[in-house]
């Protein structure tokens, strides 16, 4: 191989290598059901914007637990363990389930412990109720009122705790 | 140069072979290639990068909730839609101000209706409280301990690490953690088997073994933090561990079984509440509590 033909094919591997990095480090999908992009990395900031389960972001900089992303216009702050750098597929089997599936899709979301394995578990084990797990799964309260119950406690998170 | 060369290409290399799981996975989604081509590029990738497999935010959900449903069969819920939802403000409120403050559908709260005193943290954030352990709260700083102590678990993962390692072994044969596969009846049925064993181990450590001492200590001082960063005063936790010194009975079920000792536990997170002053109940926070706490 000549010494020119070497260099070629450095230069196509270091441009694929760059590429590779910087596509990489930039993209992570959102993998939990719902999650609040925030204005500061805490989970008590106001919300910037609401993104859901596969949704794709841009990732900016990370604070430790917390990382800036993007989404369209929108900036602001994400736990780190909501997203992942692999593809999110959507549980087409369970009833939260955001989008019809195609048949590869149904085939695919086939993985991991989720409602399919369920649905089985709860078919071998008959006496488990599952009637209070949901009822649980609806007792949400909003940043609002987190708020409100703070301001009524007289509870200063800037202040700490140590009186 | 020659060696310069050699660095720059083998770097490169490096670069390209740690990428590969997402070129994977991108080029599936712009259909390059076949999902099956996809899938051996990602497990390339991940073996070189030696990537660990692990469980997602919507495994330990559905781990977490089957956790519960089975711990509901031996300890009936207290349906008073008052005290829950309270739980659930305060709750919410201290795991938004924890390291943990997401989980994949969010934590919720529950009351027990059981003189047993006990809680316990499932995956996923299903945090489940006994009425015999609210009883040891005196206010809501102490209230708060409770809570916070168990979000320290879920920050920490203590209900996955009480899943026997041989589990995981299992788990791995089934392929039921690799991404892409699909199943047949009888890997659907393994899998629902080791789905069953992890629960079950969980179900075992929360009520009945517990997760060890040194884990115990580990969520006390995250709650510690939690309580402190929420505006809670952290001496609040060993009110309420002082009570429950008080009202434990030897041979007893629950905490008393499953916990070190209160007055350990005091000892170990006396040098970082130190500094945080006693325990004076505000009275706003005092009447709400006492007001949610009726009954109990």
């Amino acid at each position: 191989m000549s010494r020119n033909r070497l260099l070629f094919a450095l230069v196509l591997l270091c441009s694929a290598a760059v590429f590779v990095w910087a596509a990489g480090a930039k993209m992570m999908n959102v993998q939990v059901k719902q999650s609040e992009l925030r204005s500061s990395p805490s989970g008590l900031g106001s919300v910037v914007a609401t993104v859901r389960l596969g949704d794709s972001l841009t990732v900016i900089e990370e604070k430790g637990v917390w990382t800036k992303v993007s989404k369209d216009d929108k900036v602001g702050w994400i736990p780190t363990a909501s997203l992942t750098k692999g593809t999110v597929k959507i549980d087409s089997g369970g009833k939260d389930a955001q989008a019809s599936a195609s048949s590869d899709e149904m085939a695919l979301a086939t993985k991991g412990f989720n409602s399919d394995i369920e649905s089985k578990f709860k078919q071998n084990n008959k006496d488990i109720d599952f009637t209070w797990v949901n009822k649980m799964e609806r007792f949400k309260v909003s940043l609002d009122e987190i708020r409100t119950f703070m301001k009524q406690g007289r509870l200063d998170a800037e202040k700490g705790g140590a009186k | 140069m020659r060696r310069l060369l050699i660095a720059i290409a083998g770097t490169s290399v490096l670069v390209l072979m740690a990428g590969c799981a997402m070129i994977a996975d991108v080029a599936q989604m712009g259909g390059l290639v076949t999902p099956q081509q996809a899938q051996s590029a990602k497990v390339f990738g991940e073996k070189v990068g030696k990537a660990t497999e692990k469980l997602t935010p919507e495994n330990e959900y559905y781990i977490g909730r089957s956790v519960i449903a089975t711990l509901l069969k031996e300890y009936k819920p207290y349906d008073n839609s008052d005290l829950n939802r309270y739980l659930n403000l305060m709750g919410q409120m201290l795991a938004a101000a924890s390291t943990k403050p997401e989980t994949f559908s969010g934590y919720h709260f529950l009351a027990l209706d059981t003189d047993e005193i006990n809680a316990f943290a499932a995956p996923g954030g299903f945090i489940v409280v006994s009425r015999g352990l609210l009883r040891c709260c005196k206010n809501e700083d102490a209230l708060a301990a409770v809570l916070a102590h168990e979000v320290g678990h879920m920050e920490n993962n203590h209900a996955l690490n009480a899943i026997n390692n041989s589990r995981w072994t299992d788990v791995a044969k089934t392929g039921v953690l690799e991404a892409g596969k699909s199943f047949g009846p009888s890997q659907v049925a393994a899998a629902t088997t080791a789905f069953g064993d992890c629960v079950g181990d969980i179900v075992a450590s929360a009520f009945k073994k517990g997760y060890g001492k040194g884990l115990e200590y580990e969520a006390d001082a995250s709650a510690v933090r939690i309580m402190a960063a929420i505006g809670y005063n952290p001496t609040g936790l060993k009110d309420m561990l002082a009570e429950m010194d008080k009202t434990m009975k030897p041979g007893g079920l629950g905490f008393m079984k499953t916990h070190p000792a209160p007055k350990d536990r005091i000892t170990k997170i006396d040098p970082a509440i130190r500094g945080c002053g006693p325990m004076t109940s505000l009275k706003e926070r005092q009447a709400r509590f006492e007001k949610a706490m009726a009954g109990i």
